[in-house]
Parts: C-alpha cells; structure tokens; sequence
C-alpha cells in the first residue's frame, strides 16, 4: 500500500510543479479563472492520469526499461523545477519544450546510460506521449483544439478503468521494473544500438496480461520440475483458448526474466523473421555474445539462433538456464511451410542448459523434437484450475458495484462466485470480459443464472445484443466492421478500417469499436510524425468465433468476400482506380 | 486479360499514406489468396514494380514468402497453365536472387531482363522496356556462357586454409585456417566456430560421416598438441584426457563414426593410436620409428587402419588389437595422402615422388573376406598403376568414382584418371594455388577442393565431371576490348591466344603457342593496334591485330612471379618491369642493361615511342602499412624524374597491395584496402593530387579505366559485385552495379563504356551492354 501511496503521491508532485509553472506564467485575467479550473479534482485527476499514462506507455515501448526508471522517482527528472517549466509548455502554446534541457538534466538521473540513447529524442518521445495523452481526455482536449487554457472542460465525467487505475498499473511496473523481467530488459538496452533495435518490445503485452495474475502454482511447479530434472528440453504447454496460457507464461517471464516471444496472429507478428530476429537479439544482448548487430542470415533459417544457444549454452555456470517462453505456437503463420524445419525454424535439439517453454492450443504442431521434452495439457475442469478461477472471481467480487449487483440478486458471495465458476467453464478469458461488465453496471437487469456460459455463449450473447439492436445498422455498418477486423492481417488504423469495410462514415466505425471495445486491442503507432491509435482482435478465439458464423447463412458472414473486399480496396489504392480491376 | 493490367506506378504508391503503403506492400498478395482472387494475385506478383517496391520496403524475405506460400496453389490448378508457369518461374528467380534484391532492389528490372531468355521474368522485363514503362539505364547480358565445372559452392576463409574435411552426407564440411569453421554446403551458412587466439589455434580437422562429430588438434607453443572433439548438434565437448601423440597431423572418422585413427610423431618416431568415441578412451597407441605418419584411413569394415608415412612406407593395423598386419613400400617420398575404393580393393596414394599409384590390397581371384587372419593384398609391383603427369607434388588424391581417380597438387591442378590404365583423362579445376586436398563426400556426390594461395574452398558435384566441359571459355585469364570496340582479346592460360567477335558470337581467330606456358600479363598498345602477352617461360610475343599475326617472340627475359608490361603504339618498343628491375626492350633490337628501380609499379604506359610513366608505391622498408603513390616518367636514358606522395589515404593508412590503372592523360587510378578493411578507390593526377575517392566497406580491385578517364570498372570480391563509376564525379558516382556470377579472373570496359565483359575465375565469360533510354 505504500507504494501505491508513493507513486501516486509523486504523481501529484510531478503534476503539481507543472501546474504551479503554468499558472505562474499564465497571463494576467485569465489566471485566476485558470487557477479555478485546476483547483478541481477532475481536473486534477485527469492531469495526473495522462501524466501517468505517458510514463507507463514510454516505459513499455521500446527496451526503455531502465530509463524510464528514474521517471517515477522522487528525484527524478520530471520532479525538477527546469523539466516542470519545459512540460508546461505543452499547454502553453507559445513554443516548443526545450527537448535538450529535459534530455540532459534525465541523462544524469540514469545510471549508466548506454551511450548511444539521446536523451533529447528521448525527451520528445516523453512529451508527444504526453501530449497524445492530454489529447485523449475529454478535459484537455478542449484546450488544444482553441490553444488556450481557459478551455479546459472540468465539468466532464472522468471514465476511468473499473479494475486498474493507472496508478496500480505504475506500481505493478515499478515491481516489474526492480524484478527479474526489469534485469532483462536493461541489460537488452544496454546492448549495442544495432541489436537492441531488433528486439520487439512485449513489456506492455506483458503488464496487461498480467495485471491481475493469480494462482498457477500448480503449473509454474510443473515447468520448475522440468527445468529442474533435465538439462535441456522442450516444456509445451497446451490448453484451449482462453485458459490463461497466455497470461501465464508472462507470469513466468515476468517473475524470472525469461527471454521471450509472443506470437499474436491479428498484430501480424507471428512470423519465423519476426521470432528470430526478436529472440537472436535478446541473447545476444542478454549473454554478451560477441556480435554487433544481426546478420542477415539470422532470419533465414535457424542456424544462427542455433549458433547463439550454443554460444550462451558453453557461457551458463553449472545451475544457470537458459529458458525462452515462446507463446502461441499455433498463431505461428506456417503458411510457407517447410516440413523439413520446425516452425519458428525452433532446433531438434537444444544445447545443454537451454530451455523453450511454450505454449500452443491442443493441436499437432508437427515439431520434429530429438531432446527432452514434456507436454501438458491444463485442463478446464483440473480442480487446480477451477481453485484459481475461484480465487480470481473472489477478489473481482469485492469491488463495489459488483457488491452491490451482487445484493440485488440477493445472494451471497459464495453463491456469486460458484455460478460463475460453473458459468466460466474454467475460462479465464470469459471471466475478463464478463466480471468487469459487471462491475460496469451492464448486467444490473439481468439474473446470474441468465449470464451466458462459457467464452463461445458469452460472445453469442454480445453478438445477438449488437445485432438485435437494430437488424439494419447492423448488416450495413457494424457487420462490415466486425469482419474486417476479423480479417485484417496486423492492427489497423481508423483510416483503414474505413477503406477495408466500406463503410464511409467515421462516426459508424467510432461507435462500432466502442460497442466492441472488450474484443479489440488498441495500440499507438507513428506514421510520419502523428500517431495513430491502431485496433486489432484481443484474442484469437473471437476470430474462430466470427469465423464459424459463415455456416449460418442468415448471418451473412463470409470472410473470403470480406479479403477481397480488402485486396480490391488495396488494388486500388495502389494500381489507381482504373487499372485495378 | 494482361493488359488491363499496368504495372505499379512508384509515383502513386509514394503518395499514399505510409501506413496504407507498408500494409499494401506486406499484406496484399496474403488477401489475394484468402479472397480467391487468383488472376490479380497472377498479375501482382508477376510486377516487376510490385516486387522493386517490396523489397526495397526492406521486406524481400516477406516477399519470398509469398511466393512460396502459394506454391501449393499452384499445385492444386488455381491458376491457368500459363500463369502457372510463369509464377514458378518468379518463385525460381525471387528464390535466387534474394541476396542481391535484397541489397540492391533497384537491381529487379535488370536482373530480371537477364533471366534465362524466354522464361517469365525475361519476357516481363523486356515488355516493360519496350513499353516504356522502365526508365533506367540497365546492363543487359548479350553473351553468357558459364562453366559446367563451376563449384556449386566456394568458402573463402580470412587466413590460408590448412586442412578441410566434408562430412559423408554431403551437408557439412569443416574448414581449419588457424580457427575451425563448420559450415552446412547446402546453405553455405555458418554453423560451428571455434577461434584461435594468440596462445592457441586449430591445425588438423576431421568430421564424423554424419557430420556430427568434429575431431580438431589445438595446438599451443607450450605443449604438445590437444586434440578437441565436439558435438555440432549440441556443442558440448567430449572430454579426451589423454594423448598419447604429442604432434598430431591426421584424423580420420571411422565409417560408423564410432573409432577415430589418430596420426602424427613423437619426438623423432612416428606415432599411431586409435580413439573410442563412446568410451572415451584410446583402443591402443603404437611408434613407428624413424618417420612420421602424414595420413591414416580405415579400410571399409572399420577392422584394419592405414597410415600413409614419411618414408614411403604405407602400413596396415588392426584396429581391435594395434598388431601390425603388413607394411608396403609404396613411394620413394613421402606419402602426402591415401584413399580406399569403394569396394576396398584399391588402394589410392599419392606422394612426394610426384606419382600417385593404385595398389591392389586384395588378389582378383582371392574371395576370402577374412581381415582379422590377414591381408591378402598382392604387393608386386607390376600389379600397380603408376600417375605420373604431375609438374609438382601431388598433395592430394581420391576415388572419383569406381573407374577415376584425382589428383591435386601443389601447382594448383587437379587431374581426373583412369583408373585402370593411368591414363590421363582431363584437368578441370585449376585453382590459384596450391591444392591442399580433393576429397569425396561418403555418398559420393560432392566433391571438396581445396586450394591454399587464394584462401579457397570449392565444393563440386560430382555428376559435372561426368560431362566433358563444353564451354570454350575455361582458360582465360586476360581480357580487353580491342581498337574496333567489338572484338575481344582473351588471352588463355596456356598460353593461347584468341579473337572473339561480340557482334558475332564466336571465336574467329585461335593462335596455339608451341609448348606449355602461363600468360603472366597481356597488354594492348594504346590504340589497340598490338597486343604484348609475357609468358611464365620467360618469353614474350607480340601480336599485329591489324594483320592478326604474331609478329614477332622471343626467350630470355628474366620475369619473376610478378611482371607489368607495356608496349608503345607503334609495337615497337616494350618494356617490363619485374623483380625490382626496369627494362626497355626494342623489337628490332637492341636491349638496355635492366635499371632497379626500388618500387612496385601498379602500371605502367607509353607517352611517346622514347618515354614512359609508371605508378605504383614505394618499397617501404620501415613500415609496411604506409604506402606511398609514386608517378615517375622514365626514357631509355634512364632519367627518372616524377613525384612522391606520402600517405595518401589520410589518417587510415592502406594494407596489402595497391591496383593502379592509367586513366585519361596525367591520370590514374588507384584501390587499395585500408587497414580496417574498408576498399578505396581514388583518382590521382601526375602531380598526386585527388581528383575523387569512393570507399567501401570491403576490399575493392580496379580492373580498367576507359582511356577517356570516363569510366572505372570496378569489384568488390566479397561480395561478388561488378561497379561501373563515373569518374568525372568527385565521389566518383556509381553508374551501374552488377552481381557477377563468381570469383572474377579478368574484366573489361570498352572504350566508350558501352560493354562491359567478365572471365571467371571458374571458366566461362559474360558480356553486357548497357542499355539506355
């Protein structure tokens, strides 16, 4: 609790001195009303938020790890009076922050800075975040549509995420920061400019999968066993979508600072180049192998990774591991399969004290594995797993609208929490979406017992709401949008979605991810200087779950005509209307 | 349905946002396939613009996804039969220029336009030529003809070679230079490294038939040899407490990979011993005094071991018990290498006495098959095959197959035989020196040269030496372009002589030199009227390619190794210049006593009939990194006068030797390698001032500069890379670039930059014209 204490109180610190230094130098009249307007909580809060935000968001992004750290200290860079004033003047107007200032004053913060970091362009990453951030709440966005202060809109209602406030995400970062995943990623920052830049960075992928982890023991002793009993060897763990394999295995990295991949089938970064360059990277960077940068053939097959094992292999002490989590195998895109290779190109045999423990649906992978291996599979009814679902729902259920759902029922908690664990089916993928809908209010109405059951029913269920809304809408915007995003190959942005759908209107597509919202995954990319927010599935079940309505004819779902809708749409954005088709 | 269909304007696709560009790029031809959409992704995919695009996005490697991604469709008749070939024909092309697209994307058309002519890509690019749609300029292949015996695959290691050995599956081999290499011949790709440091390096390797064992011997100044085996797979070592020979010089595998033979001496007596893998331990250890072992080998079965020594002497072990079975007085030298037949009857050797000899170990009529009793090899002399065309020390020998055998040698030639009369059938491989070992994969389909001067390591298949190699082209050694522009000078390494027509296509003039030389430099006067060739024999020829005569040749120049020559327009007068000395030679007659003149000239040419220039670089006696350009002019009467410029390459100073070439008048050209490794290339005028530099990240060698000072033809060996430079520009621009076909032996620009022609260090030659709007 102290920590939470902490880091939001230098939040309000950090937030205080910018604020001191804008009204400081806020002209004349206007202060005092300015003043007025930041004396508010909203105001207040959601100046906190975004500032707290820019700092999780740049922390997780790009092996930044160890020089986010000083970030969130009390005498850090962002809590000196000169950075205050240069923050400032993002809300300012009349000029740009000074990006060397700020970048000179945080180089001296970090220890041992890797010396081809600037600081300057990191300082720039920092405020355009930061200014991205202020732009996404409804308080400030006011203002950088008139460039004054006197717009702020105070009066708004602040959404803020039922379950995580962003200061439990800092705090739950600066735990991952001082453990062994933060060991990781400094070291891999503090590796040559060339390899770190190929390492894909999954430190937020890994923060929100497992920002309320529990449980598990009884699978991390399984691959502890293993890891223990043999000295090399393949540990797969199977399990069907949702279960929390996932979740789990970044669990591991995170508490042990394993080198990892994660293979995500609607982000497009489930390719063999991909994995092999992000992983050569991590050990080359992790066991200070001799080399520079990555060499082309790093991609092409699996000898060079097969080389640095070896390599890392002959470095390890007698009780050292090497252990790579690889997530997912089967969103791995086999499509230019090559049956005399594994896929991910992953070796026959490891070398002693090297270790890959994955993850994968229950299907065959055809791995062709000349070493020690083990599979498990977690089972949805294994009591172990049903004992952490119920735990899980236990600790959702003491948040307060869940409470009070829970009184209107009239039932008690015991009662609540065993309707949902049968409901859950052992998923744990049902249970993120659902607990905090109820904590949400949307179920006020409607019974525990009339709750959807398991993960498929449960998106039936959403489905069949969406659609019975309004049958038109629904056929000619929301359909449309649902689908392409069930096709699109990586995230996408807003712009895309509009080209890929065809449906022409903004506001449509805006409310349709809204109403989706628990099935995608937002993230930020820069094109050209602006960044975008770009959306993608969650999860992969939600495609299988789209995919298998093309059987229902009423439903109109046909995914090839929704690819071709996108391959044209692209045609003619490159061979130009005319000579498309 | 084609022309509804234009080519990807780079315009257009630069103007869309860069999000839509990269998921155009990347993602497009994936939805084609979901969507069904066959006849665009056809079209898409057959866009030498699509692909340019891609692959200069940095996503080559995505792109030859794509392709091989819908090789399955191909297969399940999606696809018409035409579009159907054609997309295998862009899989096979994409497939193998993925290296060269993927460094140089703006390479696509050209490289495309040069497939072989007739399949798809070919006849896109020319479509696209015709059509106007290709605005570049480009290098367009008018005569191709590769050597049948080209290597399938070369290594080249940073140090000389010192021993090689390829695997019996054929995947592997393992290359020692002082560090040990393994790498997969299929891939070429690096998969083992061991690095030699100040106290250590690595001499001899063996690897296991299954290429997964490699045997290596580390050696130290301060004690006697250790030998190292690994695991490739694993890299975990196999502990070898003991041994027993204390200076080991031959590791051979045993067929089951199971026994490795151990070689070498101890102190003065050689020393035999045997090696359990599995057990870890030596069967047995045996001195054989008085000479040294130099090679060992199992017979098949594993049951008997063969040492091959220093005096001559090839002696026969059993491998269970160390008992000496038979000795045999094979050579009058040293025996350097020995080699069983596949059926174990024949026993191959090869010595210092200049000869290879099969030996029967078995009698013809003899069917017992018992090793353990004896050996009932017949040793008579008369039963034996003597090879004896060998100039030098053959170092190497092995069964081709159940009929030949080769030979290498320390000349650098390799011999094929027959092996049943000696016969000598054909020399297809010479290297640039000398030839370590030629050895046979276990499954007989590869073939492994090496050769030590040029750092090489050849991978052949066998089934090429099957055929008799038809291109006309495997001895050349120099090359230009002649007066007329469109005739070629190729000056073969046997001393040969030859004409050949670029408009025609074909050799229209052969001279044969009596007797056997080595052409050690060609020259063409300016004006191209006559050509000086300086044979190794220490004779000279000059050649009329007005009257297409020898006009004239003589014996008794001294040349060294090293000789640069000029000749004066009107062939009157030449002059060399070889193991430090100067000398002008008259034709008519009349010699002048040879001048020293302490410097390594990189060229030189005639001003007048009476007056020369030379550049080159100081002989530098205290350090041998700086290395200062020199330009002197010189007359018969030995006045010397010219300039001297110290350091010219700034604060990174050059290593090895320098290129020169004369340029324009009071111009030249220089590539030399700094020590970091980096390749210049830089223009000096007599008075060395810089008129331009380019560097590059690898060794670079100037071949010819075109007489106007336009044009520099230039390669990057490492990278198998032909650039064409502008030399007018002051970074000395690069016009055109070209990824040759191999290791190049000689290159050639024409007068007006037009042509350009290559021969390859493998055999075979390339001529290209630059094309243009």
């Amino acid at each position: 609790m102290t920590a939470l204490m902490s880091t939001s109180a230098i939040l309000s610190y950090i937030a205080g001195k910018v604020i001191d230094s804008l009204i400081g130098k806020g002209a004349g009249k206007l202060s005092e009303n300015i003043w007025g307007k930041f004396q508010k909580d909203e105001t207040q809060t959601a100046f906190k938020e975004a500032l707290g935000k820019t700092i999780h968001r740049y922390a997780t992004s790009g092996t930044r790890f160890a020089i986010a750290q000083p970030l969130l200290d009390q005498s850090g860079p962002l809590t000196d009076k000169t950075v205050a004033e240069e923050l400032s003047k993002v809300l300012r107007f009349d000029e740009d922050p000074d990006y060397q200032v700020i970048g000179s004053i945080w180089r001296n913060a970090v220890d041992d800075p890797p010396q081809w970091r600037d600081f300057s362009v990191e300082a720039k990453v920092l405020i355009d975040f930061f200014r991205q951030e202020l732009l996404a709440s409804d308080i400030f966005r006011p203002v950088f549509d008139t460039k004054t202060l006197i717009a702020i809109n105070e009066n708004t209602e602040l959404a803020v995420d039922v379950f995580d406030s962003i200061e439990e995400q800092l705090v739950e970062l600066q735990k991952s920061m001082e453990g062994k995943l933060g060991d990781l990623i400094k070291t891999i920052g503090s590796a040559s400019l060339e390899v770190n830049s190929q390492v894909r960075d999954f430190t937020w992928y890994i923060q929100e999968k497992t920002h309320d982890f529990v449980g598990r023991k009884f699978v991390i002793d399984k691959v502890e066993t293993f890891l223990k009993e043999n000295k090399r060897g393949y540990y797969i763990l199977r399990g069907d979508p949702g279960i929390g394999k996932t979740a789990l295995l970044s669990q591991l990295v995170k508490n042990q600072g394993y080198i990892h991949h994660f293979n995500i089938r609607s982000s497009g970064a489930n390719r063999a180049d991909i994995f092999l360059k992000n992983i050569c990277a991590q050990i080359i960077a992790a066991y200070d192998l001799k080399y520079t940068s990555l060499p082309d053939r790093a991609i092409e097959d699996g000898d060079f990774l097969f080389q640095l094992l070896r390599e890392a292999s002959a470095k390890l002490g007698s009780n050292q591991k090497l252990v790579m989590a690889i997530d997912a195998l089967d969103e791995v895109d086999n499509e230019a399969k090559n049956y005399a290779s594994n896929l991910l190109y992953l070796p026959a045999t490891l070398p002693l004290g090297v270790y890959i423990v994955a993850t994968s649906r229950d299907m065959d992978l055809r791995l062709r594995i000349e070493c020690e291996q083990e599979n498990w599979k977690i089972n949805q009814n294994d009591t172990h797993n049903i004992d952490d679902i119920r735990d899980y729902i236990k600790a959702k259920a003491l948040y307060p609208k869940t409470q009070s759902y829970i009184a209107e029922q009239k039932i008690d908690e015991d009662r609540f929490t065993e309707s949902l664990v049968e409901k859950s089916q052992g998923n744990f993928m049902y249970l993120y979406h659902v607990l905090p809908e109820i904590e949400r209010g949307d179920y006020r109405s409607i019974s525990l017992d009339a709750l959807p059951i398991g993960l498929k029913d449960y998106y039936e269920d959403h489905w069949r709401r969406m659609k019975g809304q309004n049958e038109e809408v629904w056929f000619k915007y929301k359909l449309p949008v649902i689908v392409a995003l069930t096709v699109v190959k990586e995230a996408v942005s807003l712009d895309r979605l509009l080209d890929f759908s065809a449906v022409t209107e903004k506001a449509r597509i805006i409310a349709v991810l809204a109403e989706w919202r628990q099935f995608l995954y937002e993230t930020q990319a820069e094109y050209g200087g602006s960044s975008q927010k770009l959306y993608r599935l969650y999860h992969a079940s939600f495609h299988d779950f789209v995919a298998s309505k093309q059987e229902i004819a009423e439903e109109h779902v046909d995914l090839k005509a929704a690819n071709a809708k996108i391959a044209i749409s692209l045609l003619h954005a490159g061979y130009g209307n005319d000579r498309a088709l | 349905m084609t022309e509804l269909f234009e080519p990807l304007s780079q315009e257009q696709l630069r103007q869309l946002p860069v999000d839509l560009r990269d998921y155009f790029l990347r993602r497009l031809p994936a939805h084609l396939v979901d969507a069904d959409l066959y006849e665009s992704l056809h079209h898409v995919l057959t866009d030498l613009n699509f692909i340019e695009a891609k692959c200069s996005a940095g996503l080559t490697y995505e792109l030859l996804n794509d392709y091989l991604s819908i090789a399955e469709k191909i297969d399940t008749g999606c696809f018409s039969e035409t579009d159907q070939t054609q997309l295998q024909e862009f899989t096979q092309f994409i497939r193998n220029q993925s290296r060269i697209l993927s460094t140089h994307p703006s390479l696509t058309f050209q490289q495309s336009a040069n497939q072989p002519p007739g399949t798809a890509p070919s006849v896109t690019a020319i479509q696209y030529w015709k059509t106007g749609s290709e605005p570049r300029q480009w290098l367009r292949v008018i005569f191709r003809e590769a050597s049948s015996h080209s290597a399938l695959i070369s290594f080249r290691t940073p140090k000389r070679p010192v021993a090689a050995s390829i695997s019996s599956s054929g995947k592997r081999i393992a290359i020692c230079d002082g560090d040990v290499w393994v790498f997969n011949i299929h891939s070429g790709r690096e998969i083992f490294h061991l690095t030699a440091n100040l106290e250590k390096s690595f001499s001899t390797v063996a690897l296991s038939p299954d290429g997964n064992h490699l045997a290596v011997v580390e050696k130290t100044n301060y004690r006697s040899d250790r030998l190292l085996i690994w695991g490739i797979e694993d890299g975990a070592r196999i502990e070898v407490s003991e041994n027993p020979v204390t200076n080991i010089l031959a590791l051979r595998f045993s067929s089951t990979g199971k026994l490795l033979a151990v070689g070498g001496k101890d102190g003065n007596s050689g020393a035999l011993a045997v090696f359990n893998i599995a057990a870890k331990n030596f069967l047995w250890k045996q001195i054989i005094q008085r000479t040294i072992v130099r090679k060992v080998i199992f017979l098949p079965g594993d049951q008997t071991t063969v040492a091959g020594q220093g005096n001559g002497i090839c002696s026969f072990w059993n491998v269970a018990t160390g008992e000496l079975k038979k000795i045999l007085q094979a050579h009058s030298g040293a025996v350097t290498d020995l080699c069983v037949s596949r059926n174990g009857k024949l026993l191959a050797t090869s010595s210092q006495d200049r000869t290879c000899q099969i030996i029967p170990i078995f009698k013809p009529q003899d069917t017992s098959r018992n090793l353990q009793s004896k050996i009932p090899f017949s040793d008579e002399p008369h039963n034996r095959t003597i090879f004896s065309a060998h100039q030098a020390t053959p170092s190497s020998v092995c069964f081709l197959d159940d009929v030949r055998l080769i030979s290498g040698d320390v000349a650098g030639f390799c011999h094929i035989w027959n092996a049943m009369d000696g016969r000598l059938e054909s020399s297809p491989i010479s290297g640039e020196g000398k030839i370590l070992s030629v050895e046979l994969s276990g499954n007989q389909e590869f073939l492994l040269v090496t050769s030590v001067d040029d750092h090489m390591e050849q991978v052949f298949e066998t089934k090429m030496f099957s055929k008799p190699d038809t291109s006309q082209f495997n001895q050349v050694r120099f090359m230009c372009f002649l007066e007329n522009f469109i005739e070629l000078a190729l000056a073969r390494q046997d001393g040969g002589f030859e004409f050949y027509s670029v408009k025609d296509r074909k050799i229209h003039k052969t001279y044969n030199l009596p007797g056997k030389t080595n052409v050690k430099s060609l020259v063409v006067s300016s004006g191209g009227r006559f050509i000086l060739s300086i044979g190794s024999e220490h004779n000279w020829e000059i050649w009329d390619h007005e009257t297409q005569s020898k006009v004239n040749g003589t014996y008794d120049i001294a040349v060294g190794n090293d000789v640069v020559s000029c000749i004066s327009s009107d062939g009157q007068f030449i002059c060399l210049f070889s193991q430090e000395h100067l000398e002008f030679i008259s034709v008519k007659g009349g010699r002048q006593t040879p001048v020293r003149l302490p410097m390594i000239v990189g060229a030189m040419r005639f001003l007048t009939s009476s007056k020369l220039e030379i550049v080159g670089t100081n002989l530098s006696l205290h350090s041998f990194q700086a290395e200062d350009v020199v330009y002197l002019q010189a007359e018969p009467s030995r006045q010397l006068s010219g300039a001297v410029y110290s350091g010219p390459f700034g604060e990174n100073p050059m290593r090895g030797s320098s290129n020169f070439q004369f340029a324009a008048p009071d111009t030249f050209v220089q590539s030399s390698t700094r020590m970091n490794g980096n390749g210049v290339v830089a223009i000096w005028d007599t008075k060395i001032n810089c008129l331009g530099m380019r560097e590059f990240s690898t060794p670079v060698k100037v071949h010819e500069v075109t007489l106007d000072g336009k044009w520099i033809l230039l390669s990057e060996p490492s990278t198998s890379t032909c650039y064409i430079l502008d030399a007018t520009t002051q970074n000395l621009q690069i016009v055109w670039s070209y990824p040759l076909l191999g290791g190049l032996i000689s290159g050639a620009i024409q007068e007006n930059g037009e042509l350009v022609a290559f021969a390859y260090r493998q055999g075979g030659m390339e001529i290209a014209q630059r094309l243009r709007r």
